[in-house]
C-alpha cells in the first residue's frame, strides 16, 4: 500500500474484493506483517474488536474472526470449520501438528495418547525436580540484584522442565533448544530464523524418535508413545514426530504476555516493552551578527543554516517512519499501515495501538519547526506523518539566540510528550 | 443447578482454570465437578465461563427449579 493521503485510502473502493465479499468487510490484512508489526501480537488483535469479521486477500485470502463467540462456534462445527493446516505464510508447518491439526474423532485418539503424560498426578510425581530446576535458574542470577523475570526465568523454565523431563532432551543443549523455540515463537519474528530453527527441530526430533525407538527410555514421552496404539495399529515414528514437535512448541507461553507474578497478593504487576528513543542531530552554525540581528528587531537575518539543518532532519525523519530506521528499531510506516490501523489514522480513540499515540505526537508537530524542538513519537505503528501539511519553515529558534552554534534536534521516542532537546 | 462433566472431555482444564472453586482434574486428567455437582445459583457465572470455554463442550449443566 503506497497511498500517501489516508482520505484517499478510505474512500477508494478495494482492489481484489471479490464478490462473496461485502466491501465494508475487506481489508489488505497481512496476518503476521502486521500483527508482528504491532506492539505485541495482542495489541495487533485487539484493534479488531468489536467489528465484523473480515476477508483479506493475503496469502491467498482468508476470514478473520473478530469475537469469542464466532470462535467458539466454528471450533465446536469441525464440519464446516476445519483444524487442519491451509499453510498461511512462513508459520506453515511442513507437517501435521499433531493433534492440533486433526480434527474429530481423529483428534480425541491422539489426544488420548498424550493424556497419561500430564495430570495433577505426572506433574506431582516430578516436583522434585522441577524445584531443582527452578532453584538452579534463580541462582544464576540471583546476586546480581536485578531480575528481568519474563526472559531470564518464565519464558525458560516451564521449557526446561518439558525438556528435560518429558522428552529426556540432553541438558547440556538447552540454550541452543531454547534458541530454536525463541526463533520460532518470540515476537516479532525473523522469518527466516524462524525457518531455520523450525527445521533444524525437525531435524533433531527426526533422530531423537529414531534413537527412541531403538533405545527405549523408562518414564520417557517419547518413547512411550511409540509404544502407543490408535486404533489397533501402532502409532508410527512420523506421528511421534509430529507430536514431539507441537509439544515442543506447546510447552512455551508467548513472551510478550507480559503479565508477571505479582509482588504481593493484590498487586497486579505488567512489563512494558519500551520501544528504544531514537535521536536525529543535524549541527549547525549561525553568525553572531544574524542572531544579535533578531535581537534588534530584524526580520530578513540569515538564519539558512538552521533552516537546512531543519529540512535534513525533517528528511531524515520521514525517511525514517517511511522507510524504517533498523539501526533505531524503527518500523517502516509502510508496512505499520498495510494493516488494520488506516482509520486510526482519521480517528484516534484512545487505549488502542501506537498508532494514536503518533497522531496525536505528530498533530504538535503540524506546527512549523521551532529550532531546537523535539518531537517525540512512537518507532512502530506509524500512521500519520503523512499528514503533516505546514511548511517546514522555520520561526525565529529563541533557543539558539545567544548562542553561535546549536544542534536541531529531533527525537523518535515510544512515550512521553513533545519538548525542548 | 447440577453440574457435570461428561467424557467428551479431553482435560484441556480451562474449567479448572476459570472456576477452582467448582471443577477439579482428577488423577487420570479429566475434569470433574467437587461434591454431588450441585451448585448454588450465585456461582452461574462461573460456570457459564467455564461452560463456554471448555473446546469439547463437555460441561452439562441442568437447573434445578426450587419447588
Amino acid at each position: 500500500v503506497t497511498v500517501h493521503d489516508p482520505e484517499v485510502a478510505l474512500t477508494s473502493a478495494p482492489v481484489g474484493c471479490p464478490a462473496h465479499v461485502p466491501a465494508e468487510q475487506f481489508r489488505h490484512f497481512d496476518y503476521i506483517r502486521d500483527i508482528e508489526a504491532a506492539r505485541t501480537p495482542f495489541d495487533g488483535y485487539l484493534a479488531f474488536r468489536g467489528e465484523k469479521p473480515f476477508w483479506s486477500d493475503v496469502d491467498g485470502g482468508f476470514w478473520t474472526l473478530t469475537s469469542a463467540a464466532q470462535v467458539r462456534e466454528c471450533f465446536l462445527d469441525p464440519e464446516a470449520f476445519s483444524n487442519r493446516n491451509v499453510g498461511l505464510g512462513y508459520t506453515a508447518f511442513p507437517r501435521t501438528m499433531n493433534p492440533d491439526q486433526l480434527d474429530p474423532p481423529e483428534h480425541t485418539k491422539y489426544r488420548k495418547l498424550l493424556l497419561p503424560y500430564f495430570p495433577p498426578t505426572a506433574a506431582r510425581a516430578l516436583e522434585h525436580e522441577i524445584r531443582a530446576i527452578a532453584r538452579r535458574e534463580i541462582a544464576a542470577w540471583k546476586d546480581t540484584g536485578s531480575v528481568e523475570f519474563v526472559d531470564q526465568f518464565a519464558g525458560r523454565f516451564p521449557q526446561i522442565v518439558f525438556l528435560q523431563h518429558m522428552l529426556h532432551f540432553p541438558v547440556e543443549e538447552m540454550e541452543t533448544f531454547i534458541g530454536w523455540e525463541h526463533d520460532m515463537v518470540r515476537h516479532p519474528r525473523d522469518p527466516d530464523d524462524a525457518r531455520r530453527s523450525m527445521f533444524a527441530l525437525l531435524d533433531y526430533m527426526t533422530r531423537t524418535v529414531d534413537e527412541r525407538a531403538a533405545h527405549p527410555i523408562e518414564g520417557d514421552m517419547i518413547s512411550g508413545l511409540l509404544q502407543g496404539t490408535v486404533e489397533g495399529r501402532p502409532v508410527t515414528k512420523d506421528e511421534v514426530i509430529d507430536m514431539s514437535f507441537l509439544l515442543f512448541l506447546a510447552a512455551v507461553g508467548t513472551r510478550h504476555l507480559a503479565e508477571l507474578e505479582p509482588p504481593r497478593a493484590g498487586v497486579h504487576a505488567r512489563r512494558h516493552d519500551i520501544a528504544s528513543v531514537v535521536e536525529f542531530r543535524v549541527p549547525f552554525r549561525v553568525s553572531r551578527d544574524a542572531v544579535d540581528d533578531v535581537e534588534r528587531g530584524a526580520k530578513d537575518s540569515d538564519w539558512q543554516p538552521v533552516k537546512d539543518a531543519a529540512k535534513e532532519l525533517a528528511f531524515a525523519e520521514d525517511r525514517g517512519v517511511v522507510d524504517g530506521f533498523t539501526p533505531g528499531a524503527i518500523t517502516s510506516f509502510l508496512v505499520a499501515r498495510c494493516g488494520p490501523s488506516s482509520r486510526d489514522v482519521e480517528e484516534p480513540r484512545p487505549s488502542t495501538s501506537g498508532a494514536t499515540t503518533s497522531w496525536t505526537l505528530f498533530t504538535s508537530d503540524r506546527s512549523p519547526i521551532q529550532g531546537m524542538s523535539a518531537s517525540l513519537s512512537p518507532t512502530s505503528g506509524f500512521a500519520s506523518i503523512m499528514k503533516r501539511s505546514a511548511p517546514l519553515e522555520p520561526s525565529a529558534p529563541r533557543d539558539a539566540v545567544g548562542s553561535p552554534g546549536g544542534m536541531c534536534g529531533s527525537r523518535q521516542a515510544a512515550r512521553g510528550r513533545p519538548g525542548r532537546a | 443447578m447440577r453440574v457435570s462433566v461428561t467424557d467428551k472431555c479431553q482435560g484441556h482444564a480451562r474449567c479448572l482454570a476459570l472456576a477452582p472453586t467448582i471443577f477439579y482434574i482428577d488423577d487420570a486428567g479429566y475434569g470433574a465437578v467437587h461434591g454431588d455437582g450441585e451448585v448454588a445459583d450465585d456461582q452461574a457465572e462461573l460456570v457459564e465461563k467455564a461452560l463456554m470455554n471448555c473446546p469439547e463442550n463437555a460441561i452439562r449443566v441442568r437447573r434445578t427449579v426450587a419447588s
